[in-house]
């Protein structure tokens, strides 16, 4: 999941940035982006699955679909967070010579940090869901056995469930609502706090 | 002192823009002298855009801008960067002019010292005047002869824009740098400027030289005579504009 949240905020950003650049192509590309969107993440899966299964790749079929349901989350908060920042911080930026890489890191990007956050936020809730789902993957392949799921807690719940092994069920549960709660507390709650020093008034 | 070589000048400048269709400069032409206090305005349109092409931030329609590839600007609405303390915003004006670290220690230390009382606060921490000392000082620090407010002491009280008004002057008659100011303000750009470009909506302008002495005194003749002569000019541009839109009488 964290590799799949690394390379949902690597592809977002760009992307971001690309569609809100011009209002053209903003006119052009926000529809597409929000059609895609609107689709559900699983809807792809039996694609991708016998994409990645088909190389063998079980671990990069549940990272990718992952990617795609955390992607969005990430990308349509970072465009609004683009179209806040003012015209007069966007001037001050070209006259104080602050162009290209550098307006991107020391403007940009901590002028869209909040967005950044609350996306990562709805993007991670967003990925706990998936990943129950998608961790379990015979039941995507023709003929799959439980053997074919990844090891974690998605599959430890579904399989579990399934077999009836009620104690596994009700650690893999805590054991989710743990970690869910521990990175709530130690992670988005501090980034959140911190982000509120980047905000435009 | 000032220098006959112009610090900045526009040469037929027009500016114009398609979505709304509107013409907001035709066809200007002024010349700023280096250490010359100059004031630009008052009026309506075109005063913050002729700014905008001095600053580089807007190219003109048609004509030529000379300008240097620095300037300071202060900002109506400060411009401030949230996250970055007083300290760090003006160090920051100083390393995005490529000055060797040494430079920007030195130029830092220097307009830190206007705003020494609050340099480790964030600016959502300051007043609107702490801020606009701020903008100022990070202007500074780019430590380009040319410096270019745009209206920015409109949204502050009366006697904290009077304050920053000595600030400026004082600025200015320390540095002799050129300071370029739009305001709406008769009374201040008698007071600041050395010259007065009396501006109306997308029309050519009327400079008016201000030959006071300073310190000047606002209960002065001379200077009120000065005020009335702003007012009157604005008044007839915009008598004539009007007359100039009016419906043709008998008509209709």
């Amino acid at each position: 999941m964290a590799l799949a949240f690394i390379v949902s905020l690597i592809v977002a950003l760009p992307m971001a940035m690309l569609i809100a650049s011009t209002p053209r192509l903003q006119s052009v590309l926000l529809p597409i982006a929000d059609i895609l969107q609107s689709v559900p993440a699983l809807a792809f899966f039996p694609v991708v699955v016998a994409f990645f299964v088909a190389r063998n790749a079980f671990e990069l079929a549940v990272v990718f679909v992952i990617f795609l349901s955390m992607l969005w989350n990430i990308v349509f908060p970072v465009i609004g967070g683009l179209q806040t920042i003012p015209d007069d911080i966007k001037s001050a930026a070209t006259v104080f010579n602050v162009h290209g890489w550098r307006r991107f890191l020391y403007v940009t990007v901590p002028a869209i940090f909040p967005f950044i956050v609350t996306g990562s936020l709805l993007a991670w809730a967003q990925g706990w869901t998936i990943v129950i789902v998608a961790e379990v993957l015979h039941t995507y392949i023709p003929n799959g056995t439980a053997s074919q799921d990844l090891l974690g807690l998605g599959s430890l719940l579904v399989d579990s469930n399934a077999q009836a092994k009620s104690g596994v069920f009700l650690a893999s549960l805590t054991a989710m609502i743990l970690l869910v709660t521990v990175l709530n507390l130690a992670v988005w709650q501090p980034l959140l706090r911190l982000s509120q020093r980047f905000r435009f008034d | 002192m000032t220098s006959a070589v112009p610090a900045l000048a526009l040469d037929h400048v027009s500016k114009s823009y398609v979505k709304p269709r509107n013409l907001v400069v035709k066809d200007l032409s002024v010349s700023i002298r280096q250490g010359e206090a100059c004031f630009i305005g008052p009026s309506g349109c075109g005063k913050s855009i002729l700014i905008k092409l001095l600053a580089g931030i807007d190219k003109p329609t048609s004509g030529t801008v000379t300008r240097p590839d620095l300037v300071g600007m202060v900002f109506q609405s400060y411009a401030l960067l949230p996250w970055l303390t007083v300290e760090a915003k003006v160090a920051f004006a100083a390393r995005m002019q490529g000055f060797d670290v040494s430079m920007v220690d030195r130029v830092t230390r220097e307009y830190l010292r206007m705003v020494q009382a609050f340099a480790a606060r964030y600016p959502r921490e300051l007043s609107g005047g702490q801020r606009q000392r701020v903008g100022i000082a990070r202007a500074l620090a780019v430590e380009s002869d040319v410096l270019l407010t745009d209206e920015p002491f409109s949204a502050l009280d009366p006697v904290m824009t009077d304050e920053l008004h000595d600030d400026v002057l004082r600025i200015w008659e320390q540095m002799r740098k050129t300071i370029v100011m739009v305001s709406h303000n008769f009374e201040k750009a008698i007071y600041l400027a050395d010259r007065v470009c009396v501006m109306s909506e997308a029309e050519s302008k009327t400079i008016v030289d201000v030959n006071l002495p300073r310190p000047r005194r606002q209960e002065s003749e001379a200077f009120n005579l000065g005020v009335r002569k702003l007012r009157a000019l604005l008044e007839g541009r915009a008598r004539s504009a009007a007359a100039d839109t009016a419906p043709p009488q008998g008509r209709g």
